[in-house]
């Protein structure tokens, strides 16, 4: 047998062959058009946009954490999927009764199991899950979603009423249908302490996590007990990455079989799919805007919050940062639902900009904007950037991976939400005006409410309008709640953003109208 | 001429001698010519008629042509001038941060060398500290505290980089300390900076040039890669990371934002490294032509 002489090989010819190889390398890869999409073996590769960091229902933080819960957890009602409008259906509730404004029947499907020893899900249950968020003890984000419920009245096994304080219109349409209506067993719970993040004590949906490799990939496996609807795919591979770019990528190279693409990429994929592959187009609820930290002592004077609206030219932001898929918004409130609003109260002027500083007595200021490392984000950031330099405001861009950006403005991860300055941010929505504001409010300072807005109209017209009925005066409401947000110069509305999807050839999407992807729901097709 | 002339005339003599090798090894003519554009394009950079940070969206991702050498980027940013610039950025903190690191490892190898034994071990015990922690965790870090700068990235290099430096100093002082030209300028009472300066830098600094040299490609690659995670310069100052990353991003919009990122950053690092080759091979001759 001939030998191979490791000696014989020198640095330089090291480096010549390393040279040639990269190059040869370099030529012959192959086209990405030429990767093979294809979902097989009964699994499914998607991309989530961040990692999972909670998948408690009373303290989810991440639309990733709401995409995963939808699979390992019994929704109480789901919406359709590959409808225009949103129509929300009974999932686990196998029927709802509207008894009047206060008093909501409601029967679950009997045999629905949880995993491990807890048995089956019964009223008790839902009982307790749902008057756990609206508990002030438990202290949940989302308590808002149940702010009417007076208490659950068990009427049977499967069977109760929900009373409520006050008429409560987002029940159907942002609170049964999503999170805040998963039911979960007490003594899941209770075994683990009040609470959970990652690590489920307990699931009941089409799904059970198998494997979970933080920041790598999160495996799901079909769940035998679950016979509510058919599941297609034996095995969903969510794969964590934050860049929507290199999702495009990953899919063009046949590494993922679905994946949100970026805006930017909105217009490209829309003329053309990749090769075997399909392009879908959503009008998204997601909201996005630029934030100011009324708390921070160089923003504190609302003369200068309200230069830095001024100065900003939103369509040339949205432009720059999305290429031409998105348009400006006006608010938080995406089109077709109550609270809409087609104008500002504001437009870009730097010339008064200019006047609203020289008012406040300030000039040289220096500013912190603080994005995440996106390519839209960075783009959006540095024509800010340009434009406040225009009238006379030096703006340090400041960029973080999502994790370190989520944790900047909460007040229980530490101090430095008090450096916090400006920062780029967007929200995802449910079908209901109530989930755009409710982040804004007093009692969400420090939270979510990173703004640290807070104005006593603004909080108590949030609380009227969860309980007025009549469309027309809630569009009334939710238009002047953003009016007030303006007016307080804390925020810069920038655009709901669209959304654009890949799916590979023999994947079927199951889609809500707003691009949110049912992944339980995905067929072959 | 007296006696004492001819040690300084013999050094531009060994200097041009060394240059004429260099330029004699086809690796390292080849290296030096990459270097020397490098850094005529960095001198450059301030001739160009455009801005590199104005923006233009009007004329996002165009072609490369007449008014825009190498296109524009999503901003409508002249990409050429940018990548000028990003030479710029990409030397100042690559040789300054190389030679901050060489007289910090020199400082602390000398000391560790000819100090007392607790001193060297406290020494050792901080260099091998710093050498064990990875480099990209070492960065993230640092600059989560700091904030991200072009020091931040200096500081970077330099606590990666230092002690690399004063271990190899370290060895070679311990080396020395005992020579007996040493002991002899001892005996006639020359002090510890006068036979730091004067005999065992000089007879270790050969060495450490070759190494620092080809460190430099790694630390255009630390710059570059902490800009493309948006860890290094801030924007909208250019950056070879950033116009990369830009690159990357809007790569099926035009690639020629990934050549102008790309390319400058391997000339640069195949530069430095067929340069610190052939050095090696110059003042190292029984390594040559292996």
């Amino acid at each position: 047998m001939a030998k191979i002489d490791m000696t014989a090989v020198s640095r330089r010819g090291f480096i010549a062959s390393t040279l040639a190889l990269g190059t040869a390398g370099l030529a012959l890869r192959s086209h990405p058009a030429l990767a093979q999409v294809s979902a097989e073996g009964g699994r499914l590769r998607a991309r989530l946009y961040a990692d999972i960091s909670n998948l408690d229902p009373a303290f989810w933080t991440s639309g990733s954490d709401a995409l995963v819960m939808e699979c390992i957890f019994a929704y109480a009602m789901q919406f359709e999927t590959g409808t225009a409008e949103f129509k929300a259906q009974p999932l686990a509730l196998k029927s709802i009764t509207v008894i009047d404004d206060t008093h909501i029947g409601f029967e679950l499907h009997p045999g629905i199991l949880y995993s491990g020893d807890y048995g089956e899900m019964t009223a008790e249950d839902a009982k307790f899950s749902w008057e756990r968020i609206a508990d002030p003890a438990v202290q949940s984000p989302y308590a808002a979603d149940w702010a009417q419920l007076d208490h659950v009245e068990v009427t049977g096994r499967h069977t109760g009423t929900i009373v409520l304080k006050a008429p409560f219109a987002p029940l159907f349409t942002t609170t049964l249908p999503a999170t805040s209506g998963i039911i979960l067993p007490k003594a899941a719970i209770e075994a683990a302490n009040g609470k959970f993040a990652t690590e489920p004590p307990v699931t009941s949906g089409p799904y059970r996590i198998r494997e979970w490799q933080p920041r790598t990939r999160l495996v799901l496996e079909k769940n035998p007990d679950f016979k509510l609807f058919d599941v297609e795919f034996d095995e969903l591979i969510l794969i964590p990455i934050e860049d929507p770019k290199t999702a495009e990528l990953g899919f063009e190279a046949g590494d993922l079989d679905h994946a949100q693409t970026s805006i930017s990429s909105i217009p490209r994929f829309a003329a053309g799919a990749p090769k075997g592959g399909r392009f879908d187009q959503f009008t998204a609820l997601n909201y996005y805007w630029l934030g100011m930290n009324e708390a921070n002592a160089d923003l504190t004077d609302q003369k200068v919050r309200r230069a830095i609206q001024h100065g900003i030219a939103r369509d040339a932001v949205v432009e720059a940062a999305y290429l031409g898929a998105a348009s400006p918004a006006a608010g938080i409130i995406a089109p077709g639902l109550p609270g809409h609003r087609a104008e500002n109260t504001y437009n870009y002027d730097p010339d008064l900009a200019r006047s609203l500083l020289a008012e406040a007595g300030v000039s040289g200021l220096t500013v912190t904007l603080s994005i995440q490392q996106t390519a839209e984000d960075l783009a959006a950031a540095q024509i800010i950037q340009a434009l406040l330099a225009d009238i006379g405001v030096t703006v340090q861009i400041d960029q973080y991976e999502s994790g370190s950006f989520w944790s900047l403005g909460i007040e229980a991860d530490g101090d430095q939400w008090k450096n916090l300055q400006l920062f780029l941010f967007s929200f995802t929505m449910q079908p209901d005006p109530s989930w755009a504001t409710a982040w804004f409010t007093t009692e969400q300072v420090g939270i979510w409410n990173w703004q640290r807005f807070s104005n006593a109209e603004f909080d108590q017209l949030n609380r009227d309008a969860a309980t007025e009925l009549d469309v027309a005066k809630r569009d009334t409401m939710y238009i002047r709640m953003q009016e007030l947000m303006e007016e307080s110069g804390d925020f810069v509305f920038l655009t709901f953003e669209p959304v654009g999807t890949l799916s590979a050839a023999g994947v079927a999407p199951a889609m809500r109208p707003d691009g949110w992807p049912i992944l339980s729901r995905f067929g072959r097709g | 001429m007296s006696s004492a002339a001819k040690p300084m005339a013999a050094k531009p003599r060994r200097a041009r001698g060394v240059l004429r090798r260099l330029i004699g090894d086809p690796l390292g003519a080849l290296g030096l010519a990459m270097i020397v554009v490098t850094v005529i394009a960095a001198l450059s950079a301030g001739l160009l008629p455009h801005d590199p940070v104005k923006l233009n969206p009007m004329v996002r991702f165009a072609a490369p042509g007449a008014d825009h050498w190498l296109g524009t980027d999503n901003l409508g940013r002249d990409l050429f001038t940018r990548m000028l610039y990003g030479a710029r950025i990409a030397l100042v903190i690559s040789i300054g941060a190389t030679i901050v690191s060489l007289l910090v490892g020199l400082l602390l190898g000398v000391l560790a060398g000819f100090g007392p034994r607790w001193l060297d071990s406290i020494l050792l015990l901080v260099m091998d500290a710093m050498k064990s922690v990875p480099t990209v965790m070492l960065a993230l870090v640092l600059i989560t505290w700091t904030g991200p700068s072009l020091w931040a990235v200096v500081l970077v290099v330099v606590l990666v980089n230092g002690p690399t430096y004063a271990r190899i100093v370290r060895t070679q002082v311990l080396a020395l300390r005992n020579a007996e030209f040493i002991e002899a300028e001892r005996a006639l009472g020359a002090g510890f900076l006068r036979v730091a300066s004067l005999h065992v830098i000089p007879n270790i600094i050969g060495p450490l040039l070759i190494l620092a040299a080809m460190d430099i490609p790694i630390v255009v690659g630390i710059e570059a890669g902490l800009s493309f995670l948006g860890l290094g310069v801030r924007p909208p100052t250019p950056s070879w990371g950033t116009i990369l990353f830009d690159g990357f991003s809007y790569i099926r919009d035009s690639v020629w934002m990934v050549i102008a990122g790309g390319l400058p950053i391997v000339i640069t690092a195949l530069g430095f490294t067929f340069l610190g080759e052939a050095l090696r091979d110059t003042f190292d001759p029984k390594l040559a032509k292996r």
